[in-house]
């Protein structure tokens, strides 16, 4: 895939990711995974950049003897979502017309 | 590389980053790797999953938007490369190069040490007529100087018979020779004695294991006696066989070193000079 087309997906699957319930690093790519390619090192900078727009928080919980942090969305990352998913439905009309054009 | 290997590398190339914002990085991977040690990979896959920590860091600079610290303007000494190949071939590299000048310098230095010795040698011998303790090398230099100051000559050693040392020598085996050569005489006998002892003990050992054998079908007990004396004779046999070799081969050296000290004897060292 596109590097700049998966760079806007990325951030909105991650948000998916901790729609329902809060999540940790690791966790976040295994679940992305099956759908996008995402690594450990494209990981950190959307989570940092998620957590300077407010659209995730964090703490950190005890777990096997370690700490581990855990990613929360907060209501702008939900809004940020739909935000997401109504330029979805713009981006399917380009995608049609490219779809169609192209072949 | 082990983890800590590559936790290290990252670190140093993302030193400019603020403190903070380092301690998040390694906090980020180590909580990765403890996780995916959990889940039951191995520190080589996670390591090779992780990909390479310079570049890691290059995402993780080019994705930092904050102030960085000042550059030094020089490569750290914590950002050489210390693993994989190119670190294996600096490392040797800088080893051999070492080693190199370390060979010349011993050199140039053994033969700077043996010119001075020579030259002051010679010019103290020329002085006085006797030839004077060598002065240590660091005080070697001042003598040429105290000496006439002479252009570099090329320096000639060799050795000639004395006639007279010879006369002397020839004087010595006349009349008092019998008196070594009896001693050598008596001594390579005793050692040829023992060695023919160690022989002769050997193959009667030997021998007599045959009858030993035919003893066992009438009486085990003497046979079994004769079979232990047997053996002793044989192992004393070679015991005195090792020793004669031993005093022989000691004999050789002596006899060497003998010889090697009257030549040095009749024939003196001589230096020359030559323009």
């Amino acid at each position: 895939m596109d590097v700049q087309l998966k760079k806007g997906l990325l951030e909105a699957c991650v948000l998916a990711a901790l729609k329902r319930e809060e999540s940790y690093g690791y966790k976040i790519i295994t679940d992305i995974s099956p759908y996008i390619e995402i690594s450990e090192s494209t990981l950190y900078p959307i989570l940092k950049r998620l957590e300077t727009m407010s659209c995730v928080t964090t703490r950190t919980k005890e777990h096997n003897g370690r700490l581990r942090k855990y990613y929360m969305i907060t209501e702008a990352g939900k809004q940020r979502i739909r935000e997401f998913i109504l330029d979805l439905d713009e981006l399917g009309k380009v995608y049609d017309f490219i779809y169609r054009e192209g072949i | 590389m082990t983890k800590y290997e590559w936790e290290s590398e990252l670190k140093k190339n993302i030193h400019r980053l603020p403190d903070e914002e380092i301690a998040r990085v390694m906090d980020y991977y180590a909580e990765l790797f403890d996780d995916k040690i959990e889940s039951g990979l191995r520190e080589n896959d996670i390591i090779a999953e992780f990909g390479n920590p310079v570049d890691v860091a290059d995402k993780i600079m080019s994705g930092f938007d904050g102030d960085l610290k000042a550059d030094r303007g020089f490569m750290p000494v914590t950002a050489v490369p210390t693993f994989g190949d190119r670190a294996e071939r600096e490392s040797e590299r800088i080893r051999r190069d070492a080693e190199r000048e370390a060979e010349r310098v011993r050199r140039d230095a053994e033969a700077e040490a043996d010119r001075i010795r020579r030259e002051a040698e010679n010019a103290v011998r020329k002085k006085g007529g006797f030839t004077a303790p060598v002065p240590p090398p660091v005080i070697a230099p001042v003598l040429p100087i105290m000496a006439s100051p002479t252009s570099p000559r090329r320096v000639v050693e060799s050795r000639t018979p004395s006639g007279g040392r010879i006369a002397g020598l020839v004087l010595f085996i006349l009349f008092l020779g019998w008196i070594p050569l009896t001693v050598a005489v008596l001594l390579w006998s005793a050692v040829f004695s023992v060695g023919i002892g160690g022989f002769a003990a050997s193959i009667a050992g030997i021998v007599a294991l045959v009858p030993s054998f035919i003893m066992l079908f009438t009486s085990v007990p003497v046979a079994l006696v004769q079979f232990a004396c047997c053996a002793a004779c044989i192992g004393a046999g070679i015991l005195l066989i090792v020793i004669t070799v031993k005093f022989c081969k000691l004999g050789i050296i002596i006899t060497k070193k003998m010889c090697g000290a009257i030549s040095k004897w009749v024939s003196p060292k001589r230096v020359t000079y030559e323009n």
